[in-house]
C-alpha cells in the first residue's frame, strides 16, 4: 500500500506519538504533538490539551505498569488509524482500541476512539488482531 | 478521505460502501455473498469465520430489531484495508454503539474483519460525541 509523502508523514508522527507520549502518559509532550485546538472525542477524557494532561495524570497513576503495543497502522490523507493493544497489568487479557486522528498544521487536530475488553477466550484461534 | 486514491482503493471503498448499504442497512442476508467471501478470516471476538454467523445475525436483527442502522460517520481506505467508523443502533433513539470496522479486501471481496465496539453511556466525562 504507496502512501504519500504526507502519509508517511503522519503515521510516523502518531508512531512517535505513541511511543513518546502515549505510552507513557507523558503529560509534558502534550504541546509537542497536539494542535492547541484540539477536538477530543474520546469517552474517557475532557476537552483539549487539558483534558489530555489529565487523562495522562489520572492513568499513570491507576496504571503504573501497563503496557501498549501498535497492532496495526493506516493512513489516508490528513487521517491515520491504529490498532492498540492496552494491557493494564499481569495477566489482563487487555483492551482493543482503535483510534483515529486527523493531522492539521503538523499535529493532532481531533481525535477519535473506541475501546472494547478482550475477552480471556475467543471462540476463535484468529487473534483480536 | 483524502481524494487522492488509487483505482484499487476506489473499487474498495465502493465495495464496503455497498455492504453498508445493501446487507447491514438492507438487513439483508442474501446480499452477504456479493460482498464478503465465504471463508472469510473473523476477527471480532465473539463470532466464528465464515459468512454463516454473519447471515443468521441478519435474520435475527431482521426479526428483533427490523429498524436497525449502521449510521457511517466516515470511511478510509489504505490500499486493500477499509476502515469505517459507525454509530449503529437497534431502534429509534437508541443510544447504540460507537464502532470501527476494518476490513481487508482480496480480489474483489472482503476476506478477512476486525471490528472493535462500545456501548455508549447515558454520559461522558466528555461533552463532545463520540464522533
Amino acid at each position: 500500500m504507496p502512501h504519500s509523502p504526507q502519509e508517511q508523514h503522519n503515521l510516523d508522527f502518531c508512531t512517535r506519538m505513541y511511543k513518546e507520549m502515549l505510552f507513557t502518559f507523558d503529560a509534558s509532550r502534550v504541546d509537542e504533538f497536539i494542535h492547541p485546538d484540539y477536538i477530543q472525542h474520546s469517552t474517557a477524557a475532557s476537552e483539549g490539551r487539558e483534558g489530555l494532561r489529565a487523562f495522562f495524570a489520572d492513568r499513570a497513576d491507576r496504571f503504573p505498569d501497563v503496557k501498549m503495543a501498535i497492532k496495526g497502522a493506516f493512513a489516508d490523507g490528513d487521517y491515520t488509524i491504529f490498532q492498540i493493544h492496552t494491557i493494564r497489568h499481569d495477566g489482563d487479557p487487555g483492551m482493543a482500541i482503535v483510534d483515529i486522528f486527523r493531522m492539521e498544521e503538523g499535529r493532532v487536530r481531533e481525535h477519535w476512539e473506541v475501546l472494547q475488553e478482550i475477552p480471556a477466550k475467543l471462540p476463535h484461534n484468529n487473534g483480536i488482531y | 478521505m483524502a481524494g487522492e486514491y488509487s483505482a484499487e482503493e476506489k473499487a474498495n471503498l465502493a465495495l464496503v460502501q455497498g455492504l453498508f448499504d445493501n446487507v447491514l442497512n438492507a438487513i439483508d442476508a442474501d446480499a452477504v455473498d456479493s460482498y464478503i467471501r465465504p471463508d472469510y478470516i473473523q476477527h471480532n471476538p465473539s463470532t466464528l469465520s465464515g459468512t454463516e454467523p454473519l447471515k443468521e445475525l441478519l435474520r435475527r436483527i431482521g426479526r428483533d430489531h427490523p429498524q436497525s442502522v449502521h449510521d457511517v460517520k466516515r470511511m478510509m481506505v489504505d490500499g486493500d484495508m477499509v476502515m469505517v467508523h459507525y454509530h449503529a443502533r437497534r431502534w429509534p433513539g437508541d443510544r447504540g454503539w460507537i464502532a470501527v470496522d476494518i476490513y481487508r479486501i482480496e480480489n474483489g471481496l472482503i476476506a478477512e474483519h476486525w471490528d472493535v465496539v462500545q456501548p455508549i453511556g447515558p454520559d461522558s466525562i466528555n461533552p463532545l460525541t463520540p464522533f
